[in-house]
Parts: structure tokens; C-alpha cells; sequence
């Protein structure tokens, strides 16, 4: 089998259902993603406030927790929430799913831009329309 | 939307994101003595200018060890469900290189 390719995106930033996506591993692309990025040094970030979002707080979290021991969950900051509210209003949108998906794509933003795990790239992409120095793509999930 | 027809790539082992994000909780610190080769900590020095070398160091292991981490992660799904097709990275880096 080929090597994966070097990753040319600065970071990986994970969903509520990226972070599934590859808790479960049944997402090729999501693999793809993830063996581009390890042989090419780039960091995979989760947000924290997805974790708020999507884990259980019981068993049913194991093999989500599996995947956080081995990525890195960032902070919400003052910065990162500022500009989440703003990428937000650009964007039009509101309530709490476009809330945690603006912290997202804002967290993207801070790490200098990168690829979005995501099942919904059309939200996502519409936040990062307001992301106006890196670029942010999002890379679809089941 | 800045970076259209671009194609940046990654920082290597030092990405952007690794240092402009905070860790969810604030590591504890513990002072220790170590010996190092003198050359590489005249390297550290001088790559990171005016920092610690504390600081330093300890950003360096940070990402050295994320890297370890995620090559594990990476090599548990490998072998759990096969590495990812050549059409999985094509599917990837065009979405990756998609225009606006």
C-alpha cells in the first residue's frame, strides 16, 4: 500500500461528529486525513466545548476517550470565543450548533487555518467565509 | 477569503496551530536537572531566540510527543481497518484545494 501523502494543511481541527468519525474509524477519508497529518508533524485539535457537546459523560464515551489521550483538546479563550461570535454573525446564524461549530472554525482559525472533520461542510463553510487570512476547508465525514 | 490559489502547506513538526492555541488544562510544572549535547542546546538557543530554554524544551517535547501520540492513534485505526485508499486521499486534498 502507498505511503500516505505529507499533509499540506497546518492543522486538523475535529467536530462533534469528526470526532466520532474517528473514535468509531469508519470513515476512510477521516483516516486519510489523520495518516497525512501524522506523517507530516500536523497537530489535531479538538476544541473543548465539542467535548461539552457530544461526549455522554458514562462508557458510551470510551472509545472517544481513546481517541482524546492521543490529540489535543484546546481552550475556549476570550480570543477564540470573540471570534467565534463574530464569524457567527457574519455568517448569519445562530443558536447553540452554530455556536460550537463557530468555535470551530474559530479554533481553526487560530491555529493558522487547516481542514474541518465535519458532516455538515456547508455551515462550516459558511463560517469560515469570515475568516478572511488562512484557509479553511472542511472535509467531510459520515 | 485570503489563501484562494494558494496552496499553503504545513509548518512541519512546529505547526501554527500547536503554538498560537492554549491546552484545555495548565500542566503543572516540575523543575528537573538534565544533561543535553551542547549542540543541540546552542541550536535550541538560537532557534528560538531570546526565549527560556525551558520554554523551549518544553515546547519541543510537547509537539515531539503529540507526534508520537497521533502516530499511535493513527496505527491503532490502520490496523483495526486498513490504511486509507489512494482514492481517500485524492477525495481529501481536493477538498483540501478546493476554490472557494
Amino acid at each position: 500500500m502507498k505511503k500516505a501523502p505529507l499533509a499540506p494543511w497546518p492543522a486538523v481541527v475535529l467536530d462533534s461528529q469528526g470526532l466520532w468519525a474517528v473514535a468509531r474509524n469508519d470513515d476512510v477519508d477521516a483516516r486519510a486525513v489523520l495518516a497525512a497529518s501524522s506523517r507530516a508533524g500536523v497537530p489535531v485539535i479538538v476544541p473543548a466545548a465539542v467535548l461539552a457537546e457530544t461526549l455522554f459523560g458514562d462508557e458510551r464515551d470510551a472509545r472517544a476517550n481513546q481517541v482524546l489521550k492521543r490529540i489535543e483538546v484546546a481552550a475556549v479563550t476570550d480570543a477564540i470565543a470573540r471570534s467565534a461570535a463574530k464569524l457567527k454573525r457574519l455568517a448569519g446564524m445562530a443558536g447553540v450548533a452554530a455556536t460550537i461549530d463557530a468555535v470551530v472554525v474559530a479554533t481553526a482559525a487560530a491555529a493558522g487555518g487547516g481542514v474541518i472533520l465535519t458532516s455538515d461542510p456547508g455551515d462550516i463553510r459558511a463560517l469560515a467565509q469570515g475568516v478572511t487570512d488562512t484557509r479553511i476547508r472542511p472535509v467531510r465525514v459520515s | 477569503m485570503a489563501g484562494s490559489g494558494k496552496r499553503p502547506a504545513a509548518e512541519g513538526p512546529r505547526g501554527r496551530g500547536r503554538n498560537a492555541l492554549a491546552p484545555a488544562a495548565v500542566p503543572e510544572k516540575e523543575k528537573i536537572s538534565i544533561t543535553l549535547d551542547k549542540t543541540l542546546v546552542d541550536e535550541i538557543r538560537a532557534h528560538f531566540g531570546g526565549r527560556a530554554l525551558s520554554a523551549s524544551i518544553n515546547e519541543l517535547l510537547h509537539v515531539a510527543l503529540a507526534q508520537e501520540r497521533l502516530a499511535e492513534l493513527v496505527g491503532q485505526m490502520e490496523r483495526e481497518a486498513g490504511p486509507a485508499s489512494p482514492e481517500a486521499y485524492d477525495r481529501v486534498l481536493a477538498q483540501w484545494f478546493e476554490a472557494e
